[in-house]
């Protein structure tokens, strides 16, 4: 498995976000497609990766999870360095997490300048009589910020898929990425037929990896 | 014939044409009334149909409903189920046997009650563990070189005491009886194997069978059972035979006396932790827990939200799947604890990764207990273990701690050290959960954790930390180097320990414990040089430029100076288990100077040039390190250095704000210290402005200079070395 996905191009997604917004959580419905009521925290840094079938490719997703306490942010810099993608996740039950959005977008765009695909991600949409943030001002916040945005909630798995797919589109590399890049993303969805499965994918005939 | 048969089929086929004509009639008739009473029928039909399906589909909304309420009430007790499952398991797992270490002797497969009795008299009678303190700290400092390696003296006694105790438990005797006959059976275990004939030591004794500097081991450690003085790590020749014996009576009746203490630990039935100190309500852990919340305390950490706000968010995600912290009521305590913890240390407040601490120490002993255990391994040494400079605004000292043990793991696991670094799995990334949760928030089993404790706590020597990554790794190290990518090796270091047996853990950590594993001396002279490391770098690559983020107040900037100038005054040596006070000075100053840098120790990759070197040039690397940088010497340096360098303003600056860092001055900027403040993206600097909630006064960007260039004279700042050292909390 190690040697075939080797072979695939590889991704960094970066998840920032305050603290218990639901970063491990996206991560985990992605990944597995379940959650769990009760997470641990992730202390420091936290890495999974997992192989998705764009339409045209197949590449291979690399998710560094981070602590969200402010405290840790001296040590996220370095991942974000080399990263395509960064995802900055907030709470749409928590204003101040939302709030955070700007300085985690300033944190990013200081490291990558302008190559990174940011996404934008309000968390938590399932609790909604504790909503603080609306659909329309994040929206007009990440078109502010010049980001992609997606509201999600990991727990019912809802756009959860969407996010990904986007975020596969987005790749560099990729046509649709480069179109969806064009259009700001802000409501632009990627392709309709992106696969997301987990299988491995069989061995390429090109093994060697030296 | 022909004929005859064309003849007769002919009339055949005329009658059956005539009967045909004749039954025609009929049945066309027939088939218009069949017709009639179809149509009609169809009607009453279609009627009855339409009703039917109405009743169906009625029928099926309701039969569909009760599935999907049976669903869901099977969905529902199925996770009640699952919940009672796991949380008998997690019970179960509790009453596993564990491995508990006890000074230099590890008491192998023991009932976790004998944990709980340990830690309450660590916590309550603290001289009755200074010998193992003594033992211990030998233990672990000794090297190779002055000494056949020896794993720790391990007392299967207990194994025979836990099936009796199990026994026991079946007919129904409270957990002190219990415990007390299984202490008894440990005992006589012990001191048959000791080849003793002292007599159970009583409580009132015990004080003056104390040696004061900690009591010799057994036998097997005669030439080192000399006392000269906790924790000096050199061992003098053995003394005559009667100033042995006359040792090893007084380590058998401080023994006796600490399992006499821990069996009169008091312990309600039915509870699943001894009970809380009878004098305990007017202590420092009441007091702070009544003071006034949403004071300035509150906010100690700077940043938009309190402390309480931050604790809060990780009551629920710390061992979620623990029993204790299922409920509300484990919930609580873990809080009041974190929380009164923070108010007490101001400075350290609240990091993730401590509430896994305090929360292992509550599944062990009731709350108060846990605090001052807690407290115990935070304070600074010699009164604690030091662990709270790995929570440090900045983490800075937890960087230095991570370079020290990539050091540590290129000297002693050369092999595997390049492999890692080739694939790019950096001690941050897998180690710094192990540093900062006390390995209890990974994929090793909680008793794990636990046995780590046990040293921390009696032992007051944080190079356990080190020591057990290390053995991790060894253990590891096959599984490692099969993997040749960088995912590969990062899963492996999750996945694998979770296949290991008990025995594989014991195994670990009996390495790790194991003298001359890694000596004191080794773990000393690997800090300085990082220390010394860290603080050479006078321009440590661009990526290590950090954007600060201060949200601040001027109390906050007040009040985190004056903690500073006590901080130099105390200059309390926190370097680590250094017993040598040269070296204690060195640590203080090398810790100095660390908070006075940021980001110079590696983060994506160690800057350490010393990293790959054998041990002997770090040896000397060391050597020379300490013979040039005198404290004073260094800090003169250090201010020398930073004088050129224009300041991030927490000294004088009126406004309290970080001042605005000239482009020209970047390359200064990457000075470890004011690396921080630095931008090093022009277009950042009126971003970092507007953050920072400062009025925007943002300089032309001008073209970054390919040398680095003086700083200008109007921006030159003289600082005193308070400053500096303030500019690495102001982070926060």
């Amino acid at each position: 498995m190690s040697i075939s996905n080797q072979s695939l191009a590889k991704y960094k997604l970066v998840f920032l976000g305050d603290q218990a917004v639901g970063k491990t959580s996206i991560i985990t419905r992605f990944m597995y497609d379940k959650f769990d009521s009760t997470y641990q925290a992730t202390i420091g840094i936290d890495f999974l990766s997992k192989t998705m079938y764009l339409e045209d490719r197949t590449v291979r997703l690399q998710l560094w999870d981070t602590a969200g306490q402010e405290r840790f942010r001296s040590l996220i810099p370095s991942y974000i360095r080399d990263s395509s993608v960064a995802v900055i996740v907030y709470d749409v039950t928590n204003r101040t997490s939302f709030l955070n959005v700007t300085r985690w977008v300033q944190e990013v765009r200081v490291e990558r300048g302008g190559d990174v695909n940011i996404f934008l991600v309000g968390n938590k949409t399932d609790l909604l009589d504790k909503r603080q943030v609306s659909l329309e001002e994040s929206d007009a916040h990440a078109r502010e910020l010049g980001v992609h945005f997606i509201e999600t909630s990991a727990k019912a798995g809802f756009n959860i898929k969407a996010l990904f797919r986007r975020i596969g589109a987005s790749l560099p590399g990729s046509d649709a990425g480069r179109g969806e890049d064009a259009a700001n993303g802000a409501n632009g969805g990627g392709p309709a037929t992106v696969q997301l499965e987990a299988k491995a994918k069989p061995a390429a005939a090109s093994a060697c990896s030296c | 014939m022909a004929e005859e048969d064309e003849d007769r089929a002919a009339g055949r086929r005329g009658w059956r044409l005539a009967d045909a004509a004749g039954m025609f009639a009929p049945l066309v008739r027939a088939a218009a009334s069949a017709g009639e009473a179809l149509a009609y029928k169809g009607q009453e039909l279609s009627t009855t149909i339409e009703e039917s399906a109405n009743s169906a589909v009625d029928l099926g909304v309701r039969q569909v409903e009760g599935v999907l309420r049976d669903i869901e009430r099977k969905v529902s007790d199925f996770q009640r189920r699952q919940r009672e499952l796991d949380a008998l398991a997690a019970d179960d797992q509790r009453r596993q046997p564990v491995d508990i270490q006890v000074g230099d002797s590890v008491f192998e497969d023991m009932p976790m009650e004998m944990r709980s009795r340990l830690y309450c008299v660590i916590a309550r009678q603290p001289d009755l563990v200074d010998s193992l303190r003594g033992r211990l700290l030998r233990c672990l400092s000794s090297s190779k070189s002055s000494g056949s390696p020896r794993h720790p003296r391990s007392q299967r006694g207990g194994r025979a005491a836990l099936h009796s105790s199990s026994s026991l438990g079946s007919t129904g005797h409270s957990p002190h009886q219990r415990q007390r006959r299984q202490q008894l059976d440990l005992m006589q275990a012990h001191q048959q194997r000791a080849g003793s004939r002292l007599a159970v030591g009583s409580p009132g004794g015990s004080d003056s069978a104390l040696s004061p500097g900690g009591t010799g081991g057994d036998a097997g450690v005669a030439g080192s059972a000399e006392e000269s003085g906790e924790g000096s790590g050199s061992d003098a020749g053995g003394g005559g035979s009667s100033h042995l014996s006359a040792h090893l009576d007084a380590s058998r009746a401080s023994q006796a006396a600490l399992f006499e203490a821990m069996h009169n630990v008091p312990w309600s039935s039915g509870s699943s932790v001894p009970d809380e100190a009878p004098e305990c309500g007017c202590s420092e852990y009441a007091a702070l827990l009544a003071a006034p919340r949403g004071s300035a305390l509150q906010r100690c950490m700077g940043g938009l939200e309190s402390v309480d706000d931050i604790i809060g968010r990780d009551l629920g995600r710390t061992f979620p799947e623990h029993p204790l912290f299922m409920e509300g009521d484990g919930q609580a305590r873990l809080g009041r604890l974190l929380r009164a913890y923070a108010l007490r240390d101001p400075e350290t407040g609240y990091c993730q990764g401590m509430a896994f601490g305090a929360g292992l120490l509550l599944t062990i002993v009731p709350e108060e207990t846990a605090f001052t255990l807690y407290c115990r391994l935070m304070d600074e040494p010699p009164a604690g273990a030091g662990l709270r400079r790995l929570y440090a605004p900045g983490l800075e000292p937890l960087k230095l701690e991570l370079a020290t043990f990539e050091l540590l793991l290129g000297e002693r696991l050369p092999e595997l050290h390049a492999h890692l670094a080739s694939v790019g799995a950096v001690p941050l990334l897998y180690a710094s959960p192990w540093f900062l949760t006390l390995y209890a928030a990974t994929p090793m089993p909680l008793h794990f954790s636990a046995r780590v404790l046990d040293v921390l706590l009696q032992s007051g020597c944080d190079g356990v930390l080190l020591r057990v990554a290390l053995a991790l790794l060894q253990a590891l190290q096959s599984d490692l180097l099969e993997h040749s990518d960088f995912e590969g090796v990062v899963t492996a270091l999750k996945v694998v320990p979770l296949s290991w047996s008990p025995h594989a853990y014991r195994a670990v950590l009996d390495t790790a414990l194991s003298p001359g594993f890694v000596s004191d001396v080794q773990l000393a002279l690997a800090r300085d040089a990082v220390a010394a490391e860290a603080a050479r770098v006078v321009r440590p690559p661009p990526s290590f430029t950090m954007q600060r983020r201060v949200m601040r107040t001027d109390s906050e900037v007040a009040r985190f100076e004056a903690e500073l100038l006590q901080h130099r005054s105390a200059a309390s040596p926190c370097g680590g288990p250094g017993p040598s006070d040269a070296r204690s000075d060195h640590a203080a100053s090398a810790r100095l100077e660390s908070l006075s840098r940021v980001g110079s120790a590696g983060v994506g990759s160690c800057p350490l040039s010393l990293s790959g070197t054998p041990s002997g040039s770090l040896a000397l690397g060391a050597a020379a390190s300490l013979a040039n940088l005198s404290e004073i010497g260094e800090l003169e340096t250090l201010l020398t250095e930073l004088h050129l360098i224009p300041g991030g303003g927490g000294g004088g600056g009126g406004s309290q704000h970080l001042q605005h860092q000239h482009p020209q001055q970047r390359h200064e900027a990457a000075d470890a210290q004011a690396a921080q403040q630095q931008l090093p993206e022009q277009q950042r600097q009126p971003e970092q402005q507007r953050q920072q909630e400062q009025p925007a006064q943002p300089q032309p960007a001008e073209p970054q200079p390919a040398e680095p260039q003086p700083a200008e004279p109007q921006r030159r700042q003289r600082q005193s070395i308070t400053d500096i050292l303030f500019d690495s909390f102001k982070f926060f």
